[in-house]
């Protein structure tokens, strides 16, 4: 099994990775952002089908919610849940197969850059059991770490990676994870949107900077796919702020539309939540402007 | 005996294996900052008194043999992979900044140097009042070793970029390259004799014996070629399975081979024959050049274990290296009733070791 990963995946991104190198002037820092990049285009289909998917789950969870309170009956239950999906034209498949078909490349590419960052002797003796017996290639080893300030093989000691790789994380957790009606789930949320990006800026301290280049990368590349896809009214600065997370409100709003036209939801997809109205009320729901009426 | 644990140098008392001093033990720089190491790839070299390693932080450093307290240390450019040499009053050493520096070997201070055309890995042959060093720009390059100037017209040019350390036997350079092909070149002009192509890279420093050259390649095989045509030798290469990095030795009648993933083998040199019935696994990876002592060779493995080869028996131990009890830290322990700790761990990260310098041989 191994074999037949190191052959299928593992060695051919190796290879294309120095050729890539090869190519932009021996810079293997830019050879890591480019080939991040192709491979982000290259996946894009699949990313994009999985972001779609991913929103219109859970645009549909305050129906699902209210199926699962009003059907006791397990199977009753799944068979409605069933119907839901099928009228609003949504595969509950469709967030997890995309990703499960992009995880190899993503791994593979994970332990190329972990093969050939290195830049030690014994990562190179590692790497020439994986280099293609082709001049062109071999000739480009030992790689040229130097990138801008890193050391591609060492990490980064400044910390101005880690707030590239965290920040980037951030803004990118912020854009795909939808709130919730559940305020468990809105919690969990939440906390994994700052917990996620912390972790990989604390790991950015301790691995190879060649790798934490890759993370920031690919990070940024979904943040603009996101962008061009969503259009700027969903990727307003309101949307990465804590008192932009719209309120259980509008949530609810949002329900009311979709059990009254649920074949519609996937077609709104995109504007919700609408971060511009949120950002109108408190975290409680209520509406800012009440207030001045008060007055 | 001088060898690598735990990111440190350490000079070991072969006969109780106990450390004598390690280096560095909270020693700083000039600047304040404490001094680490970050891995020790090649070998330390004895002169004088004196202990020189160049180290991947960069550095290189000169160690008092008797206190191993620094002498001086001098911030190269980039890591240090090979090893230094000492010869005559100057210390000469690569960097992976395209440098090769002749240094004052009693203060430090650089007396001259040449700019390769990429990193030097490779540990310099210091012969003849001639430097030859061997860079990854491809090239072998011949120098004077007073002044650094160029000797032949031309550098000799390989397909690859060169890591490993030339031999130097009867006007004949041996140097392997990551082109695959094992080289031999002639010292006097820089041209070359003739090449043998194997599976992968040639990175060990070639053994020459008699008339013949053994060399290990990373496609796992153990060659041996004639010195004079560069022939194969044997009806078939050694296979060890593995890639081969660790110089070989020969030890009395037998040819000692490793791998890195820690097997070696004991060959006849005559046929390529094993002469043990199996080869020893050590359970370790071996990529450092071994140390032959006597009837013995000592094999320093990645993360700092270490290894007596007893070629004669087929057999192996790992030696228990213990750090010298201080008064300060803990009472000296009971010959006999103590637990030594174990200074062969953690593994320190990258540091494939260098080989072990037995002290007393420059």
């Amino acid at each position: 099994m191994s074999a037949v990963w190191d052959v299928v995946f593992l060695n051919p991104l190796i290879n294309a990775l120095i050729i890539l190198n090869n190519l932009l002037f021996s810079n293997f820092g830019l050879a890591i952002v480019v080939f991040t990049l192709l491979m982000r285009l290259a996946t894009m289909p699949l990313t994009l089908r999985q972001i779609h998917s991913t929103r219109a789950m859970t645009t549909l969870q305050p129906q699902i919610q209210e199926v699962q309170k009003k059907y006791k009956d397990p199977k009753r239950r799944q068979e409605e849940t069933m119907k839901l999906y099928r009228q609003a034209g949504v595969n509950p498949l469709g967030c997890v197969l995309p990703m499960l078909v992009q995880m190899p490349i993503w791994f593979a590419l994970y332990a190329a850059l972990r093969s050939t960052v290195g830049g030690t002797p014994e990562s190179v003796v590692g790497l020439s059991q994986r280099l293609y017996p082709w001049t062109y290639i071999e000739s480009a080893v030992p790689l040229n770490n130097h990138f801008l300030w890193l050391d591609l093989g060492q990490p980064d000691h400044t910390l101005i990676l880690a707030l590239l790789v965290g920040g980037s994380m951030y803004i990118q957790q912020k854009l795909t994870t939808l709130p919730s009606t559940d305020p468990q789930t809105q919690a969990r949320n939440q906390m994994m949107t700052w917990m996620m990006p912390l972790m990989f800026a604390l790991f950015t301290q301790q691995v190879p900077s060649g790798l934490a280049v890759y993370w920031a990368m690919s990070n940024i590349t979904q943040v603009i796919m996101y962008y061009f896809v969503y259009g700027p009214k969903n990727v307003g600065w309101r949307t990465f702020f804590p008192a932009s997370a719209p309120a259980p409100g509008s949530a609810a709003r949002r329900r009311d539309r979709a059990e009254s036209a649920p074949a519609e939801q996937e077609d709104e997809e995109p504007a919700a939540p609408a971060p511009a109205k949120t950002s109108k009320r408190y975290r409680d729901g209520r509406r800012r402007g009440k207030r001045k009426n008060r007055r | 005996m001088i060898h690598s644990q735990s990111n440190k140098l350490a000079v070991v008392d072969i006969a109780s294996l106990q450390v004598v001093w390690e280096f560095p033990s909270g020693q700083k720089h000039g600047d304040g900052t404490k001094i680490q190491l970050q891995g020790i790839y090649g070998n330390p070299v004895i002169a004088d008194g004196t202990v020189y390693s160049g180290a991947y932080d960069g550095w290189l450093y000169a160690v008092d043999l008797a206190s191993g307290q620094p002498k001086w240390q001098d911030r190269l450019g980039g890591h240090i992979i090979g090893g230094a040499v000492v010869a005559g009053e100057l210390v000469y050493v690569g960097s992976s900044d395209n440098q090769f520096y002749a240094l004052d070997a009693a203060t430090g201070a650089e007396r001259w140097h040449f700019e390769a055309g990429d990193d030097i890995w490779a540990t310099p042959l210091v012969e003849g009042g001639v430097v030859y060093v061997a860079a990854m720009d491809k090239k072998l390059h011949a120098l004077d070793a007073a002044d650094g100037h160029q000797l032949w017209p031309k550098p000799f040019a390989a397909g690859g970029g060169i890591a490993g350390t030339p031999v130097l036997v009867d006007g004949t350079l041996l140097v392997g390259s990551f082109d695959r092909r094992l080289y031999a070149v002639d010292a006097a002009s820089g041209e070359k004799k003739w090449s043998f192509k194997a599976d992968n890279w040639f990175w060990t420093r070639p053994l020459v014996e008699g008339d013949t050259v053994y060399a290990g390649s990373l496609d796992g095989n153990v060659y041996a070629l004639g010195l004079a045509d560069g022939k194969p030798r044997w009806p078939k290469p050694f296979d060890l399975g593995a890639p081969v990095r660790a110089a070989p030795v020969l030890v009395g009648d037998t040819l000692v081979v490793a791998s890195r993933s820690g097997r070696v083998a004991g060959l006849n040199p005559q046929n390529g024959e094993p002469v043990w019935p199996l080869p020893l696994e050590v359970g370790k990876t071996l990529l450092a050049d071994p140390l032959p002592q006597g009837d013995v060779v000592y094999y320093s493995a990645q993360g700092g274990a270490l290894f007596k080869v007893m070629p004669k028996e087929g057999g192996f131990s790992q030696l228990l290296v213990v750090k010298t009890p201080t008064p300060t830290t803990s009472p000296p322990p009971a010959t006999g009733t103590s637990t030594p700790t174990p200074a062969t761990s953690p593994t320190p990260s990258g540091a494939a070791g260098p080989s072990p310098t037995q002290v007393g041989t420059p």
